[in-house]
């Protein structure tokens, strides 16, 4: 038996480890977000409401990171006035600093005597008037503060919460260790299949061993840098890159004919040439990893420990067209692509649009962190639609197909606008009518996407090619090594996720999709558990920006969607795309870690 | 507060949907894909090289390899005229040809159609990457031969077989071209991918008077003692005619392939009975080789309905104006097995067996009484027989070049000329046949662009039958 029907045998164990993982981390995300949904209505700490009831008693009512006060059976606190509006007003914490505002401009709010015609920082003891209703906003801290006194119950509560938080999470140890068996596998495999002459063997173990020791580092000193770290989202994440990293070895370093030929026709120079340039692509791609990896902790860190994001939100406001624009004036375009994305640097290719993404969530978080009126909405709306426009003109169709989605996946989320969202989902099959009549490169990709069954033509060969990959995989897939990627368009980044089906089958696949909706059910739970409306629609953004991509990926390289040049998030090719994808779990990371008195600090 | 969370309960049912619909969709377009995409047409040739790299066997029935896959490479058969007498049949794994072995049948060859319990007890074996062997009915040594008989001349195609078991024992046309040619796709010389044997239009030319005769035989109007002196004139305007024969009766008028004697007949039975004959063969049916697509033989004959001229044409097998006669050699083999068949002929097959990486045999043809299809009546048969062994016996004819000392070859050439074309170019054609039991061996033949009549596919026909009877495995 030689390598490769190892590998074919081997395939059985790895779709046994890839399905018991992602089932595994399937069921911990759905429970503990269950868990998180079922104690999320968890009033702040030390800070609520007094009402004096008309027998003299006073009531103190808990406030959360976002109240809504009003005459509405959806709000938090009920006022039974025929003078308070169905949705009146919201207390809510931003940056660690307690506000209120009118929810419409009609509703009438007073603060201490003043009407309010906009938000108002609260202070304590400041006395809220609604609708002949008073309230008295308490903050302890304030209190024990003016009083040279410490506030310690509040923390010890916070503590105990987040105690009980970890005592229903599962330590995710048998899919790490798993996971590793995994890396494992695909590297032995590797390591025997990579032709000996090519003598990039023990390069190949030392970065692959390198970065894999990395990840798992992380994966156990998470919890020492991070306080409640979500070893489940960054575990499902990690499992996508020691994927990605067999993927892209397999990729770079197996079946290069050029190299065979360059050898029997006796060009010892040329081979070795060749050989050197196979193995820089695949370190270029650990390179990323490892740079990415390297910011991983600093980022969360600093999302954990500090209000920075919040403070940014101008800059990213400004910096999401900027990027675009960039892009739009000096970009250029690889082979095959009908967009100009990339940017050169001292030979270097970087994909600015892939870091937009980030500020551009950044940003909606920021609008939508809590229910913002209409006046501000219009003012996201406009800023949206002039970087969309952007998006349209690089043209960058995969990343419209992710943001706007989870744009409105977050303004519906956050303010409860279901008929706007309706409204806008309406208008944008307008626009995309639209966008077909106009732009040529939509076109093509739509009638390259609907001729798949019926004919192969220039603008859906790689789908048609992707897909007879996909169709010899069957259910196991032929190994690692053992398919036959080539000829498949741009099979490295656009459309990787079709070997990865041909090579681990359709388990692999399957799994996959289970990983993206983990990552979603892990955002999930940040937003729930949240302590500030910001966090909690970053959290939300972030995962379901993930969610979409990988989404719009599978869906177009299957021909389920058409197809954009999206990569699959922590697997493909990509420097740029990898950086950013470690970025967002980053965040995610830092969010997921934030508690009360981070919610607090400033 | 309580409003996000109600929102993002309802999110997470979107999402959820959308998961479990990508997940459908992904085991929904896999389905698909292995159903409806493996079309030839729209193939990534950059992948076959791979993808053959552990690829069964193509193994002939005398055990010549015609296409292996060893350290990863493809390879053909050794012998460069096994490898071309077997080209446009067993394909490349270029698959430039389509319909051929490694294209229709690369499924089986790949390993990619197996159960889940076959699949599952290979994968323990250690076999399971390995496709499964196709083994063949075709011979090597005879498919060389065939070829070197065609090589001299610029086209041609032969079909030998046998017409007890309905086993294909060569299929060979020319020009054929090296293996290694079709892969790199160069140096290739005109239609040398085309496949003449399953797939040529071949006007039957004086063949078709074995069908006249037959049609006459069953005629209500046929008379037993017809005589015509023929005098080379046509009896009809525009009608057949030759370069004279004299006395006619059917016997040697079949033997000397008289045009004016079978023109005769053709307007003595009539349009409407020669037509339904005709249709009733049961010829235009045959459109396939196991999964080999083959082109169904045409025959139309009613533009002559109200033309005794082109009637007779039709009689002596020569499509003049908008009259309709095209066969393969494949099915001009066949013709000849049901004759030798006493009517019945056996459904023709290519691929004997498959067998797994476990030489356990997948698949095996299973040849049997019921799968005999009937062209002829059984006293029909014999009757044409007798004319056909008749036809090679007399000494006039260039038949006479098809004996094969003491055994009894029956057969009937034909010769198609064409005076349109830039030079004077006739396409000789000749099936043929043993009437003898111990070698149930027939043949058709054609040859293009000869300068002498069909003498040339009548000598390589009866070289065929006589390598047939030294090395035919029975
Ligand atoms: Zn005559």
């Amino acid at each position: 038996m030689n390598v490769f029907e190892a590998s074919y045998l081997l395939r059985y164990l790895s779709a046994v480890i890839v399905i018991v993982v992602a089932a595994k981390l399937l069921y911990s995300a759905i429970r503990e977000l269950a868990w998180a949904m079922r104690h999320s209505l968890r009033p702040a700490q030390g800070i609520f409401l007094l009402n004096n009831q008309t027998e003299g008693e006073a009531m103190s009512l808990p406030l959360y990171h976002t109240t809504s006060l009003g005459r509405g059976s959806s709000n938090d606190i009920r006022i039974h006035s025929s003078d308070v509006a169905r949705k009146h007003a919201q207390i809510y914490r931003y940056d660690g600093d307690w506000y209120i505002r009118p929810q419409r401009f009609s509703a009438k709010v007073e603060v201490n005597g003043e009407e309010l015609n906009g938000k108002r920082k609260l202070e304590n003891r400041d006395t809220i008037s609604l609708g002949g209703t008073d309230f008295v906003f308490v903050d302890e801290r304030a209190i024990a503060k003016s009083r040279g006194e410490t506030y310690e119950e509040a923390i010890f509560d916070d503590r105990a919460f987040y105690r009980a938080v970890r005592r229903n999470s599962n330590p995710p140890y048998l899919e790490w260790v798993m996971m590793n068996l995994f890396t494992a596998l695909c590297t032995f495999l590797l390591y025997f299949m990579i032709p000996k002459e090519m003598g990039v063997r023990k390069d190949f173990l030392i970065w692959t061993l390198g970065a894999v020791a990395l990840i798992d580092l992380y994966f156990l000193i998470l919890p020492k840098i991070l306080l409640y770290a979500d070893r489940i989202l960054y575990l499902t994440c990690s499992h996508m890159m020691v994927i990605g990293l067999a993927i892209q070895a397999r990729l770079h370093l197996l079946g290069s004919y050029a190299f065979r030929e360059a050898r029997e026709a006796g060009e010892i120079l040329k081979a070795q040439d060749i050989a050197a340039r196979l193995f820089s692509g695949y370190r270029t791609q650990i390179i990323a990893l490892l740079i990415g990896l390297f910011f991983l902790w600093i980022i969360a860190l600093i999302v954990y420990k500090t209000r920075l994001l919040e403070s940014m939100t101008l800059v990213c406001a400004i910096l999401t067209p900027l990027l675009l624009l960039v892009t739009l004036i000096l970009g250029r375009g690889m082979e095959t692509h009908g967009a100009n994305l990339w940017i050169y640097i001292g030979g270097q290719s970087i994909q600015l649009t892939e870091f937009a993404k980030i500020t551009f969530l950044i940003t909606l978080a920021s609008f939508f962190k809590n229910q913002p009126p209409l006046r501000i909405q219009i003012y996201f709306a406009g800023w949206a639609a002039g970087v969309f426009l952007l998006y349209l003109l690089l043209p960058d169709l995969g990343s419209i197909m992710i943001l706007l989605p989870v744009t409105l996946l977050v303004f519906v989320v956050m303010t409860s606008e279901y008929l706007k969202t309706f409204l806008i989902l309406v208008a944008a099959s307008v626009m995309g009518v639209l966008a077909y009549s106009i732009f040529p490169h939509v076109r093509s990709r739509i009638s390259g996407w609907t001729s798949i069954w019926t004919e192969v033509n220039d603008s859906n060969r790689q789908v048609v090619y992707g897909l007879q990959a996909i169709g010899r995989g069957e259910i196991f897939g032929r190994g690692l090594g053992n398919g036959s990627p080539g000829g498949i368009p741009l099979v490295e980044s656009d459309m990787v996720f079709t070997v990865l089906l041909e090579e681990f089958g359709l388990i692999m696949g399957l799994a996959l999709v289970i990983f993206l909706f983990v990552i979603m059910l892990r955002a999930t739970r940040t937003t729930v558990l949240a302590r500030d409306g910001f966090s909690s629609s970053l959290g939300l953004g972030l995962g379901a920006a993930l969610f979409m991509e990988a989404f719009v990926v599978i869906g177009g390289t299957t021909g389920l969607i058409p197809l954009t040049g999206v990569t699959l998030p922590f697997i493909a090719q990509g420097g740029s795309s990898l950086l950013a994808k470690c970025f967002m779990l980053a965040i995610l990371l830092g969010l997921a870690s934030r508690h009360e008195e981070g919610a607090n600090r400033k | 507060m309580k409003q996000l969370i109600r929102n993002i309960k309802i999110a997470l049912v979107v999402l959820l949907v959308l998961t479990i619909g990508l997940g459908t969709g992904l085991v929904y377009q896999q389905y698909q894909s292995q159903t409806e995409l493996l079309a030839v047409a729209g193939e990534n040739k950059a992948s076959l090289r791979t993808r053959y790299a552990q690829a069964g066997s193509i193994v002939a029935k005398d055990g010549v390899v015609l296409a292996q896959s060893e350290d990863g490479q493809r390879q053909y058969a050794e012998d460069i005229y096994v490898q071309l007498g077997t080209s446009q049949l067993v394909g490349d794994y270029t698959h430039h040809m389509s319909n051929t072995i490694e294209t229709q049948y690369q499924g089986e060859i790949l390993g990619n159609k197996r159960g889940i319990t076959e699949q599952l007890l290979l994968d323990l074996a250690g076999r399971g990457l390995q496709g499964d062997d196709v083994h063949l009915t075709i011979q090597g040594d005879l498919s060389s031969l065939a070829y070197q008989e065609l090589e001299p001349y610029d086209a041609g195609a032969l079909v030998l077989m046998n017409y007890k078991t309905g086993e294909i024992l060569a299929s060979v046309s020319t020009p054929a071209t090296e293996m290694s040619n079709i892969i790199r796709y160069e140096d290739i010389p005109d239609t040398a991918l085309f496949n003449r044997a399953l797939n040529s239009a071949y006007q039957p030319a004086s063949t078709f008077k074995v069908f006249t005769s037959a049609a006459w035989l069953t005629s209500p109007n046929f008379q037993p003692d017809f005589t015509l002196e023929c005098s080379g004139e046509p009896l009809y305007p525009g009608g057949a005619r030759d370069k004279g024969h004299g006395l006619m009766d059917l016997n040697e008028a079949f033997a000397a392939s008289c045009n004016v004697y079978f023109g005769e007949l053709a307007n003595k039975m009539g349009e409407e009975h020669f037509s339904e004959f005709l249709n009733n063969l049961g010829l235009d049916k045959i459109d396939s080789l196991d999964r080999l697509d083959v082109r169904p033989a045409r025959y139309d004959i009613s533009a002559g309905k109200n033309d005794a001229g082109l009637l007779s044409w039709a009689g002596a097998g020569q499509p003049v104006g908008n009259l309709i006669a095209e066969e393969t050699p494949l099915h001009l083999a066949l013709v000849a097995s049901a004759v030798a068949g006493h009517g019945d002929y056996p459904e023709p097959y290519v691929v004997e067996k498959i067998v797994n990486p476990l030489q356990r045999e997948t698949r095996v043809h299973k040849a049997d009484k019921a799968s005999m299809k009937r062209m002829f009546a059984p006293e029909l048969a014999i009757r044409l027989e007798q004319l056909m062994i008749h036809g090679v016996e007399s000494s006039e004819s260039v038949q006479y070049n098809a004996a094969i000392p003491g055994v009894k070859v029956a057969g009937k050439s034909g010769t198609l000329e064409r005076e349109n074309v830039e030079s004077y170019q006739k396409t000789g054609l000749w099936m043929g046949f043993l009437a003898e039991p111990n070698y149930p061996f027939a043949v058709a033949v054609v040859v293009e662009n000869v300068e002498t009549s069909s003498e040339t596919a009548v000598v390589a026909g009866r070289n065929m039958l006589q390598y047939a009877m030294d090395y035919g495995i029975q």
